[in-house]
């Protein structure tokens, strides 16, 4: 606890915040943010581990010794020790050099829960990438290694807080291999973001649209048999809707239309929402969204200052996700 | 924070860790197992097997209780079997307890990383103890191990075998061998500027600083080596090489006791005659744990800081518990205090005990007397009358009684040098002429590779000096007279008495007859000698020397500029190894290099190539300009199309040959080179 207080206490230290924002500010300069980045001599920083320490004080106590002793042997033994520090310096370094991260793609999420960024590194065939670990926004990966495959995919699970647009921080890649001794690591900025949509927290399904959803219900427990007619194929349109006879005739793709699905479409309407807290409106919102996704049923999305059409399909409820996100 | 990390998990070990740390736990320990309590040995064991068995999950951990009780136990065995928690003999023993009992307590990563660095720790003290190429080479393997095991407990594939981190470990260690070797010859000796004065407490063989012949009923010598020679010139005579370490002139009755720096005034210079004649060597000494320097008298040190002293001791500043080498010019026919000795030296040299051993006294009157009360008549009566007589040399004499002179003179009859040289003082003494008693070594065997001398544990030797008025200080050696040739030869060829090697009933010398083992020993004898020579004696001195030879005039500035120097060049040449041969990345094909070398003879003859020209089109441009070597340039173009654009299943059959693809490929590049060299522009 006394170590977290201490440290908290350091972080609103004006000084800390100011020799943060220059070392951030530094960072940016000298690795700007990159889609592709391989690691060379300019971005990997090295330094001994805790453990590095130990072993330079057991080779400085054997030094000492061999002095005290006039023992050449010991002396030796000390710089065969104070040598290996130094090739273990440069293999440390080795392994991580030359290696590349390329930024994937992402994954949208929900406000509180984990968005997937996927990285991915890849390496020359003559090199070998043993133990190599990326911390991202407190996610720590399983060590990677890159013995005989060229490349492997990461996923990283970054925990969100608020909707919009999330952009983490620099990602650390690290290693100590091969003795543990110094770890060699890069700050790396891939530019990466994603989407983050507002936390869906439930509620009624509203009155009016209720009724149109037991309705349009009791008539889509008909099926198919309530065929209307025909109309030009969307992109967003199912494939089982399609009118392949008439494709087949003409050509041209014609989708069928069910009278109970189109007659009535549902809005999901900011002035309807209950709530006086924005984010909890925009949160319902989000769940009503998600609702009528898993129906077939059309809905349409009213932000202030947005408007989108009634419709269905995983890339309008993306679009109306993605609104909510934004507002 | 939480109570539930009180049971921390147990790290996750790789079992390619956990076997080498186990082994080289166990290599660690092992040339130490003669130092420890041999009670401990089967505790050791049960832990380790314990460890292994927690490891494959048939046992816990133990309790805290239970461990505790077991580390006690093994300290209080420790201090019970050393005596004491100081020097380095206990100190080992229970580092190496602390470090056995923590592998019962390894949890984390970072006990397991407690135990490597304990684990390099306890293998440098072997360095303590034994200085010679076979301890170092151990040393050297182990150390490899200890690093594979550092390797593999930072390492996360778990399908890696064993071989991978110890072959990881062996490129680690080539690596670092410039450095070491740069360090190690560079790094400069400071000698020891500080003192911490932690009792040597390691049991040596060698001379010890009290003798008492009455009290040995068998003298055990061991086949050590004591120390080597190298002359330059001139190897002297088995009989004149009289090894001087320490004077022993207080007799109490029974023992005789050495002199110590502190008792003594330092040597005049000025009643130093050296004579001319005068032999140079180096010794390379090995512990003694005395501070006595071994020399022939008398003997000028260089390059060492020492004391000489009235006695003709030489002194190092402290006791010799490394491997030590100096060099040394010998004047055999010195003469010091040819005119007088000091009132109180004549007295303390002259002092003999009360009122023991009457009858030698008595006896010693009459023969002084019968010798004209000429001292070198005396001594040479001593010599050839008395024992010469029924005395032998033996080194498994009978106790001596009260009156140890008088049994052993008019008694026994029976003793080694001791006895002889102890009773010849005590008779040059009892009729007031200075004597006393000196140990040291005498002889040892030539090495027939090497040129140099071995002297052993088992060529230790005592014998007398005396002064005279005009010669000063003489040297007498009681032995000789009664057994020549242990003085001509050397103990071993002595056939009078082999008896004293059979207390090591494995003594490699009993073997000595058996002519492939010795000439192994010899050899063996010489490496060592080597190693200990160049490596272990290295010192401030070889260091300034080693700087003359590189820097002609020694400065600092040069020094620096050396040191500098050969440091940015070693620190270069290890990033290189390390880091530039795997960043090969745009390294051409050997194809693509070769029809460079094209492009280049072209551009010499002037038919640039223009870029973004293909090569078949440059080809074709080319073959306008040498049509009569188009056979040849159409044959250049098909090899790099096919190298470059064929699959291996279609280069096999181009070449209509059943290799591998690889010895395809290669093939065609010999074609194109061939087809290269052919083509003249």
């Amino acid at each position: 606890m006394s170590t977290f207080s201490l440290y908290r206490k350091l972080n609103n230290n004006p000084v800390t915040r100011y020799v943060r924002g220059r070392w951030i500010a530094w960072l940016k300069r000298r690795l700007p943010p990159q889609r592709q980045v391989v690691l060379d001599q300019r971005r990997i920083f090295i330094f001994p581990t805790w453990m590095g320490l130990a072993y330079i004080a057991t080779a400085l106590l054997l030094f000492l010794a061999g002095v005290n002793y006039d023992n050449n042997l010991l002396l030796n033994f000390s710089f065969f020790m104070g040598s290996l520090f130094v090739v273990t310096i440069l293999q440390t370094f080795a392994n991580l050099s030359a290696l590349t991260v390329t930024a994937g793609n992402t994954e949208p999420a929900f406000a509180g829960s984990e968005a997937q960024f996927n990285i991915r590194f890849s390496k020359s065939k003559q090199k070998e990438h043993h133990s190599i670990q990326c911390l991202w926004e407190g996610y720590e990966c399983a060590p990677q290694n890159l013995l005989t495959d060229t490349a492997c995919s990461v996923e990283m699970l970054l925990a969100t807080k608020v909707r919009g647009q999330y952009q983490p921080g620099r990602m650390r890649i690290q290693s100590v291999y091969p003795l543990g001794l110094c770890r060699a690591w890069t700050w790396v900025d891939l530019n990466m973001s994603c989407i983050v949509y507002p936390k869906p927290v439930a509620c009624e399904v509203s009155a009016q649209s209720a009724a149109r959803h037991a309705d349009g219900a009791a008539r889509s427990s008909d099926g198919n048999e309530d065929f209307d007619g025909l109309r030009a194929y969307r992109h967003s349109d199912s494939l089982k809707i399609v009118d392949w006879k008439s494709f087949a005739r003409r050509g041209t793709m014609l989708s069928k239309e069910f009278h109970g699905y189109q007659s009535q479409s549902i809005w999901v309407d900011w002035d309807q929402m209950s709530a006086v807290n924005v984010e909890l409106k925009l949160s319902r919102m989000c769940f009503l969204v998600m609702e009528y996704g898993k129906t077939n049923l059309e809905y349409g999305l009213i932000l202030p200052g947005t408007h989108i059409a009634p419709d269905r399909g995983k890339a309008h409820q993306a679009a109306c996700l993605e609104a909510l996100a934004r507002y | 924070m939480g109570g539930q990390v009180k049971h921390q998990p147990v790290f996750p070990m790789p079992r390619t860790a956990f076997v080498l740390l186990v082994l080289c736990v166990a290599l660690a320990i092992m040339p130490h197992v003669s130092r420890l309590p041999i009670g401990l040995l089967p505790v050791f064991l049960g832990v380790l097997i314990w460890r292994i068995q927690i490891f494959r999950q048939r046992l816990r951990f133990p309790h805290r209780l239970l461990r505790l009780g077991l580390v006690m136990l093994a300290f209080f065995g420790v201090v019970f079997h050393h005596g004491t928690i100081f020097g380095p003999d206990a100190g080992v023993s229970l580092l190496i307890t602390a470090y056995v009992f923590k592998l019962l307590e390894m949890y984390t990563k970072r006990d397991a990383f407690l135990i490597i660095i304990l684990s390099y720790f306890v293998l440098a003290t072997e360095f303590l103890f034994s200085f010679s190429i076979f301890s170092s080479a151990y040393v050297l393997v182990v150390l490899i191990f200890i690093t594979a095991a550092l390797i593999a407990l930072n390492q996360t594939d778990a399908t890696i075998v064993v071989w991978r981190p110890l072959k990881k470990a062996l490129i680690l260690f080539l690596q670092a061998i410039p450095l070491l070797v740069a360090l190690s010859l560079l790094f400069p000796r400071i000698g020891p500027v500080w003192q911490l004065n932690l009792s040597k407490g390691t049991s040596t063989v060698g001379l010890s600083d009290r003798v008492s012949p009455g009290d040995i009923a068998e003298l055990s010598r061991s086949d050590k080596l004591a120390f080597r020679v190298e002359f330059e010139g001139q190897v002297p005579d088995h009989s004149q090489r009289y090894w001087r370490a320490v004077v022993f002139d207080r007799f109490d009755g029974r023992t005789w006791y050495a002199m110590d720096l502190k008792s003594q005034s330092p040597l005049y210079k000025s009643a130093m005659d050296k004579g001319s004649r005068s032999i140079k060597y180096r010794v390379l000494l090995n512990a003694t744990g005395q501070n006595w320097l071994i020399t022939m008298p008398w003997a000028e040190i260089d390059k060492l800081k020492h004391f000489p002293t009235d006695s003709l001791m030489q002194f190092y500043q402290e006791p010799i518990n490394t491997n030590l080498s100096y060099e040394v010019i010998s004047y055999p026919d010195y003469q010091y205090k040819a005119d007088k000795i000091g009132q109180s030296e004549y007295q303390t040299l002259t002092s003999l005990p009360g009122a023991t051993d009457p009858q030698s006294r008595r006896y010693a009157d009459r023969l002084f007397e019968q010798a004209g009360y000429d001292p070198e008549r005396y001594s040479d009566k001593l010599l050839n009358v008395i024992f010469t007589g029924n005395f032998v040399y033996t080194l498994r004499p009978p106790r001596l009684g009260i009156n140890s002179i008088d049994d052993f003179l008019f008694n026994t009859q029976k003793g080694f040098c001791a006895h002889y040289a102890g009773a010849y003082v005590f008779l040059m003494r009892a009729v007031g002429i200075p004597a006393r008693m000196v140990g040291g070594y005498q002889g040892g065997t030539l090495h027939p590779i090497g040129g140099y001398l071995l002297v052993h544990q088992y060529d230790a030797h005592a014998w007398a000096e005396y002064w005279v008025q005009g010669k000063g200080w003489v040297r007498v050696d009681p032995t000789a007279a009664v057994a020549p040739s242990r003085i001509e030869f050397g103990p071993l060829n002595d056939s009078s008495d082999r008896s004293f090697l059979d207390d090591s009933p494995l003594s490699p010398d009993k073997l000595r007859n058996i002519a492939l083992i010795a000439r192994m020993r010899l050899f063996a004898d010489y490496v060592d000698y080597l190693w200990v020579k160049n490596v272990v004696s290295y010192n401030k001195e070889s260091q300034s020397d080693l700087f003359a030879k590189l820097l002609g005039k020694v400065t600092p500035q040069r020094i620096a500029l050396l040191m500098g120097g050969v440091g940015a060049a070693v620190l270069l040449l290890m990033a290189g190894i390390v880091l530039i041969d795997r960043r090969n990345l745009h390294r051409l094909e050997r194809s693509d290099r070769l029809v460079l070398k094209l492009i280049k003879k072209l551009d010499k003859s002037g038919i640039v190539k223009e870029p973004g020209e293909g090569l078949a089109s440059f080809l074709r441009r080319v073959k306008t300009r040498f049509p009569e070597q188009s056979g040849n340039l159409e044959e250049i173009n098909q090899i790099v199309e096919s190298i470059k654009y064929s699959n291996s299943k279609n280069l096999t059959n181009l070449t209509l040959s059943g290799n591998t693809p690889d010895d395809t490929l290669r093939e065609l590049e010999k074609a194109l080179s061939s087809a290269i060299e052919r083509f003249k522009p």
